[in-house]
């Protein structure tokens, strides 16, 4: 079966009137229908910035220098090439999205109601009954117990977690193909996030709705994500099956992040952390690999040559030479 | 809206400045009824008199009631003050809306030409421009409106700015809502509370301003009663007769004062760093 979602080679530049580089390059991922991917990175590490892409939501000076956004519903779109008008349907029908700080995410000006209905009325065509109806209906299965109430609030009246339902229910009410949820659980308390988690996780499964799921926090893929994408300044450095990432991390980074984690009863001093600091775009080596300034394993070829996705395993892909039997020079 | 005015109630400075307010309003609304006279009716055989129980404010050199020329006078500084404003604040609300959304070159258009308006200063560019177009009410209300057009815009683009950075703008452009309706629907409420303040702090400059402007010569013409105009008369008989330029200018530094109180009160209210 094809996949639902497809980046192809997917490269983003920044352009201002003095400079220009690239910041995401060569992205390849693949999202099947029903299935709840995760994109965990540092913070500036491109995650964010590839879900803008695919809504087609970059600024003024960001601009998707090449490759294709696949996007296969009915028909196959190239979203990235779609028309303006085109592109808005897709928003909100196909693919709907929740953000990170649902303090801010509603505007303050509206009731619930209308917030909710405005998506609505842009994709369906229904009286005002039945999309109050509609919207009440979705209060109500994502947890919040007195709908008729709420459709009347203003979202000050509302804490940060019943927001972040509404906005679940704003994003879920046209029952889009994909739900893109970017760090949709940073903002919350722990216990809140856990049941927000849950949440998204029935209702997708409910509706079949695939997810895509970025993220910093490693524990929010290993708790609700089928595979998942390692990002490393703009680049996507390992990906697959949660599992296999988790029990097995092939690159120097991954294995790098699972080391930084904390657990519970760990009783060593000190914690673990990757030395130096996530490069800025204006530092990204034009050769070898981005990560082989904080590589403990990096050697010369890491400087010179840009490692290709190694196949390691049956599903499993790693961005990195030391994959590389003839160039390892450990083995 | 009733929180609203309830605490406009509890701000006494404010208070003090919406009853200034309402009353000059009642005032020009009410002029025919109040004002015991005509404004150009001349009593030619009282002449310069001064405060009677006949003539409240006293007569002019033609023997008009000023007390009736400052009660039309009212309505004179109200339109002027209302149209000129309103031509100042719609235009300021379009460009600053399309320049702090868009940016880019549309910003750079707008803004530099504001910039050049800027430059000057204000009632030397209304001067310039009633000169231009020749003296009248008209041209004195475009004139005002027309200055009062940069600050509205500036202020209203640097308010796009910040509620542009809201994650509800992006989350409404993620659900597919179109530019013009982003805008309207969200952008322009949102930027709606500096957009008040400013307009009641401009209605005291335009009236100001035309005052200034007719003063000049250059703004009401004679014989309407205008207080900038009754200044003007007045200006070469202060010594003999007083009482032909205190009533006008006092009724000018109340209207600006209760302005004033009313601006600084709303700002306050409308400030959402100052809300609790």
């Amino acid at each position: 079966m094809e996949s639902l979602l497809e980046l192809k080679d997917v490269s983003i530049d920044f352009q201002s009137k003095r400079k220009s580089f690239n910041i995401i390059k060569n992205i390849n991922l693949k999202i099947d229908r029903k299935m709840k991917y995760g994109i965990v990175g540092e913070s500036g590490s491109g995650k964010s910035l590839t879900s803008l892409a695919v809504m087609n939501l970059l600024s003024d000076n960001l601009s998707i220098g090449q490759g294709e956004i696949i996007l296969r519903t009915e028909e196959e779109k190239v979203l990235n090439h779609l028309s303006k008008k085109a592109m808005r349907d897709v928003r909100g029908e196909d693919i709907a999205m929740i953000f990170q700080e649902p303090m801010t995410a509603l505007d303050p000006l509206y009731t619930i109601e209308y917030q909710i209905i405005e998506v609505l009325k842009y994709h369906r065509k229904m009286s005002k009954k039945e999309m109050r109806e509609k919207a009440i209906a979705m209060l109500t299965s994502v947890g919040i117990s007195r709908p008729e109430k709420i459709m009347d609030d203003y979202p000050h009246q509302l804490s940060g977690g019943m927001r972040q339902r509404v906005m679940i229910a704003m994003a879920l009410i046209t029952e889009p193909k994909l739900l893109i949820a970017d760090e949709p659980t940073t903002a919350l308390d722990v216990t809140i996030q856990a049941q927000i988690l849950d949440l998204m996780n029935d209702l997708t499964e409910e509706h079949g709705t695939s997810i895509l799921m970025i993220t910093h926090d490693l524990g929010v893929i290993l708790e609700t994500c089928d595979r998942v994408a390692v990002m490393y300044a703009g680049q996507v450095v390992e990906e697959s099956t949660v599992k296999n990432v988790f029990d097995n991390p092939q690159h120097p980074y991954t294995q790098g992040l699972l080391k930084s984690i904390k657990t519970l009863g760990d009783r060593s001093e000190k914690l673990y952390s990757i030395p130096g600091n996530v490069p800025t775009p204006d530092e990204y080596q034009e050769l070898g690999c981005r990560f082989a300034t904080r590589c403990p394993f990096a050697f010369d070829k890491c400087f010179s040559e840009e490692p290709p996705a190694f196949q390691v395993g049956a599903d499993q892909t790693s961005k990195c030479w030391l994959h590389d039997e003839e160039a390892n020079p450990n083995e | 809206m009733r929180d609203f005015t309830r605490k406009i109630i509890e701000d006494k400075v404010g208070l003090v400045g919406l009853i200034g307010v309402l009353l000059v309003v009642l005032l020009a609304i009410f002029a025919p009824i109040i004002a015991p006279y005509a404004p150009d009716k001349m009593h030619t055989l009282h002449t310069m008199e001064g405060p009677s129980s006949q003539f409240l404010f006293g007569t002019d050199e033609f023997g008009r009631d000023i007390f009736s020329r400052v009660v039309y006078g009212a309505q004179v500084s109200l339109q002027v003050g209302l149209i000129a404003v309103g031509i100042g604040a719609f235009f300021g609300l379009l460009f600053g809306l399309l320049a702090g959304f868009f940016q880019g070159k549309i910003d750079q258009f707008i803004m530099r030409i504001m910039d050049i308006f800027f430059a000057f200063p204000d009632i030397l560019l209304a001067l310039t421009i009633v000169a231009v177009l020749g003296p009248s009410l008209t041209n004195t209300m475009i004139a005002i409106g027309i200055v009062f057009t940069p600050v509205f815009t500036r202020l209203i683009r640097s308010a796009v700015l910040t509620v542009k950075e809201n994650e509800y703008i992006t989350n409404a452009e993620a659900v597919g809502v179109s530019n013009t309706k982003i805008i309207v629907k969200h952008i322009a409420p949102n930027v709606m509370a500096p957009f008040i303040v400013q307009i009641t702090l401009a209605l005291s400059g335009a009236i100001l301003t035309e005052a200034g402007l007719s003063f000049l010569g250059l703004g009401v013409q004679p014989p309407d009663p205008s207080w900038g105009v009754m200044l003007n008369e007045s200006r070469s008989y202060m010594e003999i007769a007083p009482w032909m330029m205190a009533f006008p200018v006092t009724a000018i530094i109340i209207t600006i004062f209760c302005f004033n109180l009313l601006g600084d009160s709303l700002r306050d209210l409308l400030d959402p760093k100052l809300k609790q």
